[in-house]
């Protein structure tokens, strides 16, 4: 394939009348050997124009990205590039890279990083040469592909830990000192283009380092004298100055502009790497164990000098300069984060002052930009402010700042709290100003509520400064107070008359109808802080539940913004009694504001979306929440229906698992002849768009099945349509459905069989059918190989002889069985597992593979049994702590130590903890549980795994909640006292199996089954008990005494005569 | 006639001068039988047997040697009686020998009851048979039961005596020497009950060594046929026309109940049920009591077993043993009886007098108590048909029924119910009947224990207070509930008020009493003072009310405290004047008041404030120095007494104590020699710590004499264990108050803490493990308040690897040890998160006192774990201090880390 013919393929893509036929002949022809080369060279062509050159790009970035790798080997075979082009594009790549243009290099860079995944180091040991040569030569020209080549590299590392990162960390000793002289020969350039090479650097070091601090590349240890160059370079790009950069624009567009020019995007990344540094890595107390020495080095080398950097960048924007948003954030994190360390609250201690009133202050005001945009688009106003993915602006790190400030160091408190009531006093003070003061109260109102002094003032506080400002003539002020109300939820009250007055205030500002909207949606949140945190409330909230739900459901749908379905889930939770005869119009309400996002443009498509789960989150709450009241439930159904209706005809696919979650909801307690309906349209479902949907699906499957059996029976197209969408999932060859579907397809078949029994006896053969088809396929994760066999055990179980006669290869299945019992976790899978043994053990036609593995069978059980017994020990834990959830700790002590005083460092237990179970998950995953796909036959397997380590892991399965009869606490089937008596039973009839069985068990296995069998008698005893208890206590027949006692034979027993 | 024989004539006249009428002929009998076994023990105990065996002589004599003789192998006082025992032993072979082959031939020979060589033998069994000697008593005790009836000539004496001598054996031995020789045992018992057994005394001597001997067959009871066999002659035994031996086989049955309710169920269908409903509606009262034993022990055990299950649940594991649930079965068949029973009250009630009237109330509470809301169906419509009765017997057993109810079910169940009852219970406090009256006022004090929430609903509130204050009035018994009634509602309605109000400890400002407190103070004030106080128990339970009330009050209430106060001290000082005057009862019922009066004033001053507390301290010193220099000083209660509301003036006094102490000094030290009266001793080092606390340096004069008897106290075996722990951690609040002033003592206290934390315990015993580190805490907090001490208000080294202060230097080389120590609790799996706190506070202190010096000690593995499992701890303090401890180190490690520069 010549060249040329593939550009003027390009050529014709640009083309709108040519562009179809074009793109289909370079399908034709991708897979042609040499094409791929071609491209490369197309998009490298000096000479080729770049329109053309670009399409090149992103075609072959397409290509690289879908068929780069070949196909595994369980894959359907599928086209990849072959090794020879491969070969040629690695050689050139980077060459590519270096000479493309801006536009084209970004394409390659991805190119370069999906090979890197597959190929790197081992098949392109070249790539880090080739990158040496660019930055060794003297020709600055090549130093931004090649830098873009290596960010690319490194940016395939980015996330990856330990070993994982060894071919890294290798080709960076090469590297990184490169770099790093360039670096320093970039410094003075700080022409946009000199100023985007840094950036790149600085961009490559973050990747480097944000998620993992490879220390021995940063030097020697205790020296570090790498990474001291490193922080050199941070600090003079934070340093420097340039002053025309730094006025601050009238203009908004331009502020837009200078805080995108290179100048400020440098200082963008210097500034994250010294926050990620101190940060992560840098806080002694605050690090896992490898970076301990570390942190210390860091925070007493590096606190004061990072510190004049970042004041120098508050000075700054104290003066009224200008600082990019970005910057001021991450120089504010790293002052939050240096409160809590006595070295470097030195440093920051006499800035204190200056950073409250002249830094803090001004950001919590009301400023001009907010005012415009309240004004503009009041929605979009409320959305900036609550969306989580803005949530860390300026403002808010300033908040948390003040916050750590004032919680964490003497003295900050008072002169904050002087700073605001001076402010509030001062009638001089403007709104702004005021906005500024109340802002403050409600960051700090945390530590405030804790302190005697201040909390015994709230009352006042509220009367004298927020229920005024309530009323204040300023849209913004009132939403400030309201926002304030809202963070003194947790308030003990002194004056019940001011508890009552928070809550009129809020009610009225919510149900006035000329408030503007963001005042009501603050009033929103406040009302729901306060029905969550005191309860006292809820007698002054009851009467107007009614006018508050629909006033919410008003702003919903103007506003459409998400937190205030959680508020009205609140409310739904909080006065069930009080909504429910509102349930049905609420949900009307929400049904039409579905539908109104439905229709509506879809610009902002993901908030869309947001908003819309909310809705249908919320109509399930009401639904659940109403679970009592019956009559409630059977009026919701038809409008929530209408909603999953329109859902699932429509393929509204981003919906279906809060469709099929109201649908299991639907189906909880009974399921009425509509939801029959719904389980037609469900598979009707799965039949248009595929088994993509099945694990959401199976609560709503395994509801039709168990909550009224009968009438899923009743009507035999039911059954065949569970079967027929069992065998979609297990038998679909396209790779697409992924284990854990088919997981829950298996599941399915057990729930099916341990529910149904012989009533469906019939069709049972085809579903064991179908666990050992896929049985005998290649299955990756030994969930789904345990739950495979999990379904021939269940029906071992049921019946023994009708899966004798179904499963041909016996010896085989029996041979993994044993072999695999230990992959059988949790409390119903071991159970289950035990039964069937057990069916098996006692059985008349034993297969062969059993006698041969009769040395095992008991040791399984025994492992089973402690397992078990692990098991039910976890599920009792479970209980017991949902029951007692809210123990609270001491806390007498723990707030008088809150301040620390200039010298002390701040102790984050909670962090350390959650760093600690972190490391600890991380190294459970590392090494997951051996997975054994072939029979082993290694006796001295069962001593090596012994460890205590493996018990945390596997009392409990996901799959565990899909409950069969078997899992439900009063069922009488109750596997230790079956195993019992089995083996007595085989004791006393089948003495030589019961000898093979047993003979070889010692001492230790000997006493677990005598344990076993107390446990038995145990809990046939408690099982009786119950029973007892259940008839209401013990059944007295012999009510006269009788007229002679005669218990045993009336003889005198040998012993005592 | 040699002059052993007059010998033994004569004593055979003085024992039987022992039951003379005439008390001077009784006396000198008594003294010169003391002086025989004083000046030849041997000799004299020979002659007592002789006299018991001989059947010449009269049964008189016979009766009181063996008397005599059994007094002087056993005592009610455990000391008397090991020291009988001893000497028992010591006695020589021959006598020995002697004496019981003496004993022995008696048995069956004498012709009174009880059979005194019965006691005899059984006693110099329980000696010997734990020292493995005598090993044939047993055989030839079942012989004399099992063996041919015809052999000896009065068969059934001899079977009676003993089947005694067996039960006496099995009632006082420690059960596992007697295991081994269980089944003989049971054989002979079993024997001596059987049905065919033609004598009645037979029958009840082995039914009661049955009784006594079934804590040690547990393997009889083990294997069926046994226990059928043991089950069915019990059952027999029951329906013997004797009242004794029905009454005696009863009391096995209620025992084997509890004992071996596991292997009950067989019987209890086919015959327990059936013989109990019947015992207990017997009209002769010992069997109808057995009868309702009986069932109050199934209560009490199902209760039991209900909380082995749901602790078995919290584990996920079945229990051990499960409940059958025959309350609950039997409770439709129970509940009349029981009701009927309720209505025989005794037209006289006496106090100790137990009858089955006050068992059916017992049992009743503990059905209750174990099935719950069950009970109150069977309950409540007698209750409601019953109150207005005409029959006070009627009215009052409906009262009681309704009041034994109140605990067991849900509280929120029993809310409206005890709603309902409260203005009819009201009314009947105005009962022409005082058992009415009585009974009302008690169920009126269970509702508001158990289901307060009833009693503080405004509604019900005043005019059920108005009924209690106007009850205080009343017949003393009457009274005495309705304070106990006031205690409990003072709890109810102050914990309420506390609730939900804020997460500090601070009073409330006020609460729903608030307005009637006054009232119901002054009127328990006059009730203290009843003249008939000493009756029902009245005036201890109204001050109970009146401390409860007290201790109980929200801030608005606080003139009424310090009014009391006032009224407390006048009449301690009152009583106090009287004191001379008193003697035998009336002195045991000064010491009483004097000690409520000292409890209550302890309780009202926890709730003087600060500033008044100088304005009564010179009155309640004055009046507690009295106590304690008056007669009654000498009485171990009242200088405990004396000694606590002591220690309570001290921290409302502070240093302003100082004033009294020379007046003290010499009470304070007599307490601490008071080595015989461990709560004493306990009581005097407490007030030692806190003089010491309150008076910080001031402290100095007195602490030669404190630390010199704390020391001495440390080093006596015969001091009580439990004081050891207190001790310790004086010295350190001693070490605290006086500073570098306690370097005199240094050496010696660090040697004393040195061996101190070697203590080493039995691990097996748990009781032994809390001890231990209740000993470390001790020697923590004595190492810490030293260091404290010592260091004084001087932060350490000013600077990183200065000089450590030169009165902090005398410890250093203890250091090594101390750290030592520390890293051995650290490691201890089994310390207490006291332990734990007291680690980390003395770990802080020591970095604060030595700085560098001792953070190369500290710095390791070891004590970081320590530190990490304090900062989780869910305790503040343990929490706080561990916290503290780790900045500390951290701070230190941040100065000594060379500071680098960037």
């Amino acid at each position: 394939m010549e060249t040329r013919k593939i550009l003027e393929l390009f050529r014709a893509t640009l083309d709108p009348n040519q562009r179809q036929a074009a793109e289909e002949q370079l399908k034709q022809i991708e897979k042609i050997i040499g094409v791929a080369p071609a491209l490369l060279q197309i998009v490298m062509g000096q000479e080729i124009e770049m329109p053309a050159r670009q399409a090149g790009a992103i075609y072959l970035k397409n290509l690289i990205q879908k068929s780069w790798a070949e196909p595994d080997e369980d894959e359907e075979p599928r086209f990849h590039i072959h090794e020879q082009d491969r070969a040629l594009i690695r050689d050139s790549l980077v060459d590519a890279v270096v000479h493309a243009p801006p536009i084209i290099r970004s394409q390659l860079c991805v190119c370069i990083g999906v090979i890197c995944k597959h190929d790197f180091p081992g098949r392109w040991p070249s790539l880090v040469d080739k990158i040496v040569v660019y930055l060794q030569s003297p020709d600055a020209g090549g130093w931004p592909g090649a830098i873009s080549a290596l960010l690319a590299l490194v940016k395939v590392f980015e996330y990856r830990k330990g070993t994982e990162r060894a071919p890294l960390d290798e080709a960076m000793n090469l590297l990184l000192p490169l770099v790093q002289q360039i670096m320093e020969r970039l410094m003075p350039n700080v022409s946009q283009s000199g100023l985007m090479m840094q950036r790149l650097v600085l961009k490559m070091f973050f990747a480097l380092t944000q998620h993992y601090l490879p220390l021995p590349l940063l030097g020697n240890k205790g020296q570090w004298e790498r990474f001291r160059g490193w922080m050199e370079v941070v600090r003079q790009v934070l340093d420097r100055s340039q002053p025309e950069l730094e006025k601050k624009p009238e203009d908004e567009d331009e502020r837009d502009e200078l805080e995108k020019n290179e100048w400020w995007k440098t200082k963008k990344w210097a500034m994250r790497i010294l926050y990620r540094m101190f940060e992560r890595y840098g806080s002694p107390g605050g690090v896992t164990k490898e970076y301990k020495d570390f942190a210390q080095y860091y925070l007493n080398t590096y606190s004061q000098g990072a510190l004049e950097v970042v004041f120098k960048i508050m000075n700054a924007y104290r003066q009224g300069n200008f600082v990019a948003e970005k910057v001021l954030r991450d120089a504010i994190l790293y002052l939050r984060n240096a409160v809590s360390h006595a070295h470097s609250w030195k440093f920051m201690k006499p800035h204190a002052n200056a950073m409250l009133t002249d830094v803090i202050f001004p950001l919590m005001c009301h400023t001009e930009d907010d005012e415009r945009l309240w004004k503009d688009d009041p929605i979009e106003y409320i959305r900036s402010r609550y969306d989580a993915i803005d949530a860390d602006t300026a403002v808010t790190c300033g908040e948390q700042l003040l916050n750590a400030m004032c919680k964490k160091r003497k003295g900050v408190l008072p002169t904050c709290i002087q700073l605001v009531t001076q402010l509030l006093n001062d009638p001089a003070t403007s709104p702004q100003r005021k906005d500024g003061a109340l802002h403050i109260v409600g960051a700090i109102a945390d530590i405030l509520l804790k302190k005697d002094q201040y909390k015994e003032q709230f009352d006042d506080v509220l009367i004298r400064y927020v229920f005024p400002s309530m009323t204040a003539p300023f849209p913004f002020l009132r939403a400030r107070a309201a926002w304030l109300i809202s963070k003194l939820s947790n308030l003990k009250f002194n004056r019940d008359e001011v508890l009552q007055e928070v809550v009129r205030v809020l009610i009225a500002a919510l149900l006035n109808k000329d408030e503007e909207l963001p005042v009501k949606v603050e009033a929103a949140f406040a009302i729901e802080a306060f029905v969550t945190d005191q309860h006292r409330t809820h007698q002054y909230f009851q009467q107007h539940i009614g006018t508050l739900c629909l006033e919410l459901l008003q702003i919903l749908r103007s506003t459409e913004n998400d937190d205030l379905t959680n508020v009205l889930q609140k409310l739904v939770c909080a006065f069930v009694n009080e909504v429910a005869p509102l349930a049905n119009s609420i949900c009307v309400h929400l049904a039409q504001t579905f539908s109104q996002i439905m229709d509506g443009a879809g610009d902002t498509e993901g908030e869309k979306t947001i908003v819309a789960m909310g809705l249908l989150n919320t109509m399930e709450t009401i639904l659940v929440v109403m679970e009592e009241q019956p009559e409630v439930c059977l009026q919701l159904e038809p409008i929530l229906l209408q909603v999953v209706t329109v859902i699932l005809d429509k393929s509204i696919m981003e919906f279906y698992e809060e469709a099929f979650s109201l649908i299991a909801s639907l189906t909880e307690k009974h399921i009425t002849p509509a939801m029959w309906q719904v389980f037609e349209g469900l598979y009707r479902v799965i039949e248009r768009d595929g088994t993509e949907f099945f694990v959401e699906l199976m609560p709503a499957l395994h509801n039709y099945i168990t909550v009224d059996t009968e009438a899923f029976l009743q009507d035999p197209n039911r059954l065949l349509a569970i079967c027929t969408v069992i065998k979609k999932v297990l038998m679909d060859d396209s790779a697409e459905v992924g284990e854990e579907a088919e997981c829950h397809a298996a599941k399915l078949i057990e729930v099916l069989i341990l529910q149904c029994r012989h009533r469906i006896q019939n069709v049972i053969p085809s579903l064991l059918q179908l666990a050992l088809e896929r049985l005998a396929k290649t299955i990756k994760t030994s969930e789904l190989r345990t739950m495979c066999l999990q379904v021939v055990v269940a029906s071992l179980y049921h019946d023994i002889n009708l899966t004798l006669s179904v499963v041909s290869s016996m010896d085989a299945f029996v041979k993994q069985w044993i072999a695999d019992t230990d992959c059988f976790l949790g409390l119903h899978d071991r159970k289950i597992c035990v039964l069937g043994l057990c069916a098996l053990l006692q059985s008349q036609n034993k297969p062969a593979a059993l006698q041969e593995c009769s040395k095992e069978i008991l040791p399984s059980l025994i492992l089973l049994f402690d397992g078990l017994k692990r098991a039910y020990a976890a599920k009792a834990l479970e209980n017991a702590e949902t029951d007692s959830e809210e123990e609270e700790e001491d806390d007498e002590y723990c707030e008088v130590e809150e301040v620390l005083s200039t010298d002390e460092d701040e102790i984050d237990e909670e962090g350390a903890e959650y760093l600690e179970t972190l490391e600890r998950k991380v190294k459970t995953t590392q090494s997951p549980f051996p997975m054994t796909a072939q029979i082993v036959d290694d006796e001295d397997e069962d001593d090596d795994d012994d460890d205590d380590d493996d018990y945390s892991t596997g009392e409990e399965t996901a799959l565990e909640c899909y409950a069969t009869p078997l899992d439900d606490e009063e069922c009488p089937v109750d596997e230790y006292i079956i195993f019992k008596d089995v083996l007595i039973n085989l004791e006393r009839n089948d003495p030589t199996w019961y000898t093979a069985l047993t003979n070889s068990l010692n001492e230790d296995q000997r006493k677990s089954v005598q344990e076993i069998f107390t446990l038995a008698d145990q809990r046939k005893a408690a099982a009786e008990s119950k029973e007892i208890l259940k008839r209401g206590g013990y059944e007295f027949r012999q009510q006269d005494v009788p007229s002679s006692f005669n218990f045993g034979n009336g003889n005198l027993p040998p012993t005592l005569s | 006639m040699n002059s052993t024989d007059s010998a033994a004539v004569m004593l055979v006249q003085i024992l039987e001068k022992t039951v003379s009428p005439d008390q001077n002929e009784l006396t000198s009998a008594l003294q010169y039988l003391e002086e025989a076994a004083n000046s030849n023990f041997p000799q004299y105990i020979k002659s007592l047997s002789e006299v018991l065996v001989h059947a010449g002589h009269s049964p008189v004599a016979r009766m009181a040697s063996g008397l005599q003789l059994k007094n002087l192998l056993t005592s009610k006082d455990p000391n008397v009686k090991a020291q009988h025992q001893q000497r028992w032993l010591l006695l020589p072979e021959d006598i020995r020998v002697y004496v019981k082959k003496n004993v022995l031939a008696a048995l069956g020979t004498e012709t009174t009851r009880p059979s005194s060589a019965a006691q005899c033998v059984a006693y110099i069994a329980v000696i010997e048979l734990p020292h493995n000697q005598w090993a044939d008593v047993i055989p030839i005790l079942v012989g004399n039961v099992t063996g041919h009836a015809g052999a000896h000539p009065s068969a059934e004496l001899l079977k009676e005596a003993s089947l005694e001598s067996i039960g006496y054996i099995c009632a006082d031995i420690e059960p596992e020497v007697l295991i081994r020789q269980s089944n003989p045992i049971l054989t002979a018992i079993v024997h001596g009950m059987k049905r065919d057994e033609p004598s009645n005394r037979v029958r009840l001597a082995a039914t009661n060594a049955l009784l006594n001997s079934l804590e040690f067959t547990r393997s009889n009871f083990d294997t069926e046929t046994e226990r059928h066999f043991i089950m069915q002659v019990v059952c027999e035994a029951t329906q013997v026309p004797d009242t004794q031996v029905q009454v005696a086989a009863l009391q096995c049955l209620v025992k084997i109940m509890s004992l071996y309710y596991q292997h009950m169920e067989f019987y209890m269908n086919q015959a327990l049920f059936a013989i109990t409903m019947e015992a207990m509606k017997s009209e002769v009262d010992e069997v109808s009591l057995q009868g309702i034993e009986f069932w109050s022990t199934v209560c009490d055990e199902e209760v039991d077993l209900a909380i082995e299950a749901s602790e078995a649940a919290e584990l996920g594991r079945p229990p051990q043993r499960t409940s059958r649930f025959y309350a609950k079965g039997a409770l439709q068949y129970l509940v009349p009886v029981i009701i009927q029973t309720l209505t025989k009250q005794e037209l006289q009630d006496d106090d100790d007098d137990w009858n089955p009237c006050k068992a059916a109330g017992v049992c009743l509470m503990l059905m209750a108590n174990c099935c719950e809301e069950d009970v109150i169906q069977h309950v409540i419509p007698f209750v409601q048909t019953n109150i207005k009765h005409e029959n006070w017997r009627f009215r009052e057993a409906a009262v009681m029924a309704f009041g034994c109810i109140m605990e067991g079910p849900e509280p929120a169940t029993m809310k409206p119910l005890a709603e309902n009852a409260l203005p009819t219970l009201i009314s009947l406090m105005k009962d022409e009947n005082v058992a009415v009256r009585d009974t009302t006022a008690w169920a009126l004090g269970r509702i508001c224990e158990v289901v307060s929430d009833a009693a503080l609903n405004p509604n019900h509130l005043p005019p059920l207070l108005e009924a209690l204050v106007a009850a205080l009035s009343a017949e003393p018994r009457v009274a005495a509930n309705a304070c106990w009634a006031l205690s409990s509602l003072a709890e109810a309605a102050y914990e309420s008020a506390s609730e939900g109000r804020n997460d500090d400890n601070k009073e409330p400002d006020t609460y729903c009493l608030s307005t009637f407190f006054r009232p119901i103070v002054d009127q328990l004030l006059n009730t203290t003072d009843r003249p008939d106080g000493n009756q029902a128990n009245l005036r201890p339970a109204a001050y109970e009310a009146l401390m409860e009330m007290i201790k109980n009050s929200p801030r608005d209430c606080y003139e009424t405290v310090q009014h009391t106060t006032l009224i407390i001290l006048q009449r301690l000082r009152t009583i106090l004047m009287l004191g001379d005057q008193t003697s035998g009862s009336d002195r045991t019922q000064y010491n009483e008041l004097q000690s409520s009066l000292c409890a209550t004033l302890q309780s009202v001053l926890r709730k003087v404030t600060p500033q008044d507390a100088p304005n009564i301290s010179d009155a309640v010193m004055e009046a507690l120095l009295q106590m304690l220099s008056g007669p009654g000083g000498r009485s171990g209660g009242v200088q405990e007494d004396a000694l606590m509301a002591i220690s309570t003036l001290t921290e409302v006094m502070g240093d302003g104590f100082i004033k009294y102490m020379d007046a003290f000094r010499p009470f304070l030290l007599v307490g601490l020699q008071n080595v015989t009266e461990h709560t004493v001793c306990s009581a005097a080092v407490g007030v030692s710590g806190d003089i010491c606390r309150a008076l910080g340096n001031k402290a100095v004069p007195f602490c030669d004499d404190i630390m010199s008897f704390l020391l001495q106290n440390l080093g006596n075996s015969l001091v009580h264990r439990s004081v050891k722990p207190q001790i310790l951690s004086v010295l350190g609040d001693v070490a605290l108050a006086i500073g570098t002033e306690f370097k005199k003592y240094l050496e010696v206290v660090l040697q004393t803490l040195l061996q101190a934390s070697n203590a080493q315990v039995d691990r097996n015993d748990y009781e032994m493990i809390d001890y231990l580190c209740e000993l470390r805490e001790g020697v923590l907090e004595a190492y810490t308040g030293i260091v404290q001490g010592l260091r004084g208000d001087w932060p350490a080294a000013g600077f990183p690897g200065g000089p450590v202060n030169a009165d902090l230097a005398l410890i250093q080389p203890h250091l090594p040890h101390i750290v030592q120590f520390l890293c051995e609790i650290s490691k201890d799996p089994e310390k207490s998160d006291g332990n734990i706190a007291a680690c980390a506070g003395l770990i802080g202190d020591l970095l604060v006192g030595y700085g560098a010096v001792i953070l190369q000690l500290l710095d390791n593995e070891v004590i970081n774990e320590l530190l990490t499992q304090g900062r989780r701890s869910k305790t503040g303090k343990t929490k706080m201090l561990s916290t503290w401890a780790t900045k500390e180190l951290r701070k230190l490690k941040n100065q000594t880390s060379a500071a680098a520069s960037w």
